[in-house]
């Protein structure tokens, strides 16, 4: 079910309406469990059965690692958990990849192999569930975290539906407590949890949507010779732009529809458009994921604790994982490398010019925000193309100064990258330091509702199609 | 990625409420969001619309489902003319049983005709209306509508259904709801802005000008049956969309002619092997050339010459057809904007149109 949807609309009044009517505190988790099995079949029903799988699996496991003190057993347990997880993932995630692979392998040795397409279908959010729940076994494996007492709770934690398919990734010690005690939104705490909703579908459905996926799509879609650099620049700005409103958009609802119902879950996005720097980047974008990524990876890994070779090692060999992490592509994995090749010159630099005045002025940071913002946008071309041949074409493409090359964006559209890049950007840098609660509290009462209005307004004019969110499927 | 490891928490699990009075601000936003959407509504009714169903691929699905609860009913598939042109009462009335309606606007009936071909249980009458060049385009947009339509009701998820169910109530009493021409990118594109000098602008689409009712009966909407002005302008978009695309540089006509040759041939056989593979389990497949007129007409028989095209359909598949030039009875029809029957005459060609299907029925060829 998406949240662009009338149907979700009329979902949500539902589980509201039990949510506040049912007095029982146990009643209304199981309220909320019921309805995030409906939320997640409601795309395809018997994908529910892998989220039981994975639920009992790590229920069980953790279970038992509570108890058991053998440390063989326990990584018996764990590793039970593992390829239990990895292994579906895998499966439904990387099996075509693989198999693709494996053919092409067999094909340069010379052996003429060739096998059916599977046609295996991803179970819609299965890389963010199976992270939630891994890190909970992990937590316990490592006795960060005690198992889990109600199996209702962790059922709960494992499907909560606002988060269930896109995140944010919620860590059990975060969202396990909050189910102790009823969870009812104070009306503040509700009427600002809708304008988070608002806020959202108006990131996906008026920019991401309506405004910067048809120029994204046209310079991505085109095959036939050079595009000029301004409108290949402009068309992967407007890709910059998008992934970022989409995915936040999500971020956004999740949290705003998670906040009616009176639980709260972290922030995955803070200005990441503004960071000075590619560790600074990577706390401000997908912050669930680049946490989790260092808590049960570059950590365990060994960090930046045994010398900068393996630092370096380190951060290439996790974003190698990050970029395959978001899909079964060879381009995924170059745009991780690219990140890890980004965090390593970050490192060697820091290492190199530890105090370097002008850095740290306005202007200063201003330059390296922006320097950063295009490298970012640069790494987003592997992202975004369907294969190595689109990417190298708009890379080309982006380095011809000498305005040859087809002009492919109508004027509107231009306009629309320009204006709401421009926004975008300035919002980023003006919330760098802020919270977005600390900036709307220094609204005026009229300027918030304006706001509000015209997005609500923005919305209704739209008339959204009900597209997916870009990050479902990975 | 972090590169420290040092402990610092990124986030903080606590979430701060802005102070205001938000629920207040709710009831304020959501009166004056009414407000400026009713008077939206009202303003888009004053200008002439009126509440109608978007053609969506979801209503699409709600009809393809119909196949697979009775697959021995019969289907039309084709572009607009066969989905404005085309009378379902009448048809019902004559032929005592009710078709479905799959044909959408500016499409290849091909991935249609495949759908068809390639369900197990399929065994009713297909009627293909033929625009030829749209029945022989390659690729595009008139390949990917009919790719899109069946890949979304192949992959209709239960959601979906509802979200079509719920959006049909308010389609059906909301003028402003209207995907053709009232969302916001429609009303930015209707600021044309002028383009630089080497864009190539695509060719334009007509303005809004027909609907659906539920079972996607179309037809013309009132306004383009008697805005002179509207038909005139949507006659001045046919033509460039009508005409073939700029050859591609650095190839001899002859290269040309060959690869076009070559287009319809492989559009033939596939034909062929789709109308034989709806026979060998007892369907049946009728084609049926719906009227054009004007310079519209003049562009089809340049380009698309029946002798070339039509003629060569009818040859290969050995599958009957009904051209409108072939029958006076169906002959001397005007179409106001050159492509199109208007509802009533519409309705009048169907009508003439049955004894002909009556007479295949009886040669058990439909």
């Amino acid at each position: 079910m998406l949240f662009n949807s009338l149907t979700f609309i009329i979902f949500f009044a539902i589980v509201l309406g039990l949510h506040y009517t049912v007095q029982s505190w146990r009643l209304q988790k199981t309220i909320l469990l019921v309805a995030s099995y409906i939320f997640y079949s409601a795309w395809n029903p018997p994908f529910v059965i892998l989220l039981w799988v994975s639920t009992l699996v790590d229920w069980y496991v953790a279970k038992a690692l509570g108890v058991e003190e053998s440390q063989g057993r326990r990584k018996l347990l764990l590793s039970i958990s593992l390829l239990t997880n990895l292994g579906l993932l895998g499966f439904f995630k990387y099996g075509e990849f693989l198999l693709e692979n494996f053919i092409e392998l067999t094909h340069i040795a010379g052996i003429p192999f060739e096998a059916a397409a599977p046609n295996i279908i991803l179970p819609v959010g299965i890389s963010f569930y199976t992270f939630q729940t891994l890190s909970y076994t992990l937590d316990v494996y490592f006795k960060k975290a005690k198992p889990c007492h109600s199996f209702l709770d962790f059922a709960l934690y494992v499907t909560f539906f606002p988060q269930l398919v896109a995140g944010p990734i919620v860590r059990a010690t975060d969202f396990l407590p909050q189910c102790l005690k009823p969870r009812r939104a104070t009306s503040d705490q509700f009427g600002w949890g809708l304008y988070f909703v608002v806020l959202g579908l108006f990131q996906k459905v008026v920019l991401a949507d309506g405004l910067l996926s048809s120029p994204a799509d046209t310079i991505f879609s085109h095959k036939d010779g050079v595009i000029h650099f301004v409108d290949a620049w402009l068309g992967l700005f407007a890709f910059s732009a998008q992934i970022f409103c989409d995915f936040a958009g999500y971020s956004t609802c999740a949290i705003g529809v998670a906040l009616c119902l009176g639980f709260i879950l972290p922030d995955n996005f803070r200005s990441p458009y503004a960071a000075v720097g590619f560790s600074d980047f990577w706390r401000r974008w997908h912050i669930s994921l680049s946490t989790w990524l260092r808590d049960y990876l570059y950590i365990p890994l060994g960090g930046n604790q045994h010398g900068t070779p393996r630092t370096l090692f380190n951060l290439m060999f996790t974003m190698f994982l990050g970029g395959l992490w978001h899909g079964a592509s060879w381009t995924f994995v170059a745009w991780g490398l690219l990140h890890g090749s980004y965090l390593v010159v970050e490192h060697l630099l820091r290492q190199s010019f530890p105090d370097i005045a002008w850095v740290k002025t306005m202007l200063g940071r201003f330059v390296l925000g922006l320097f950063t913002f295009i490298l970012v946008s640069l790494a987003w071309v592997f992202f975004r193309a369907s294969d190595f041949s689109t990417a190298w074409r708009l890379l080309g493409s982006l380095f011809d100064f000498t305005g040859e090359g087809a002009q492919l964006l109508p004027t509107l559209e231009i306009l629309q990258v320009v204006v709401v890049l421009t926004g975008l950007l300035s919002s980023h840098w003006y919330l760098h330091e802020k919270r977005l609660e600390h900036a709307v509290q220094d609204m005026p009462a009229w300027w918030v509702v304006t706001v509000w209005t015209t997005m609500l307004c923005a919305l209704i004019l739209m008339q959204g199609g009900g597209n997916a969110f870009i990050y479902f499927q990975f | 990625m972090p590169s420290s490891t040092s402990s610092f928490k990124t986030y903080e699990l606590k979430r701060i409420v802005p102070k205001h009075h938000w629920l207040l601000l709710a009831f304020i936003t959501v009166v004056l969001t009414a407000v400026l959407t009713l008077s939206w509504e009202l303003y888009c009714r004053q200008i002439g619309y009126g509440p109608s169903l978007n053609d969506t691929e979801d209503l699409w699905s709600s009809r393809r489902a119909l196949i697979d609860e009775d697959p021995k009913r019969t289907v039309i598939i084709g572009a607009s003319r066969v989905l404005f042109d085309f009378n379902m009462d009448i048809y019902e009335k004559v032929m005592g049983e009710r078709p479905i309606q799959l044909a959408t606007v500016g499409t290849n009936p091909g991935p249609y005709l495949q759908d068809l071909a390639d369900h197990a249980e399929f065994s009713g009458t297909v009627i293909v209306g033929v625009v030829p060049s749209l029945f022989f385009a390659p690729g595009g947009p008139p390949m990917k509508s009919p790719e899109n339509h069946i890949k979304r009701y192949q992959e209709w998820s239960p959601t979906q259904r509802v979200g079509h169910y719920l959006g049909m109530i308010l389609e059906k009493r909301l003028a402003f709801i209207n995907q053709e021409d009232l969302t916001l990118k429609q009303l930015l594109l209707k600021l044309k802005l002028p383009e630089r000098e080497k864009f190539k602008a695509h060719p334009e689409h007509p303005p809004y000008f027909y609907r659906v009712d539920e079972e996607r009966q179309g037809g013309m909407t009132d306004k383009a049956e008697s805005d002179i002005a509207l038909q005139k302008r949507i006659q001045q978009i046919w033509l460039p969309l009508f005409k073939p695309p700029p050859s591609p540089e650095g190839k001899t006509p002859e290269q040309i002619d060959a690869d076009r040759d070559k287009v319809v041939n492989e559009i033939l056989e596939k034909t062929k092997s789709r109308v034989e593979k709806i026979r060998s389990r007892g369907g049946k497949v009728v084609f049926l050339r719906m009227p054009s007129t004007s310079e519209l007409r003049d562009i089809e028989n340049k380009y698309t010459p029946r002798t070339d095209y039509w003629n060569r359909v009818l040859q290969v598949t050995a599958a009957p057809g009904i051209h409108f030039e072939d029958y006076a009875e169906l002959s001397g029809f005007d179409c106001p904007e050159w492509s199109h029957l208007s509802k009533q005459d519409a309705a009048e060609f169907t009508q003439r149109l049955m004894p002909l299907f009556q007479k295949l029925r009886k040669a058990g060829e439909m």
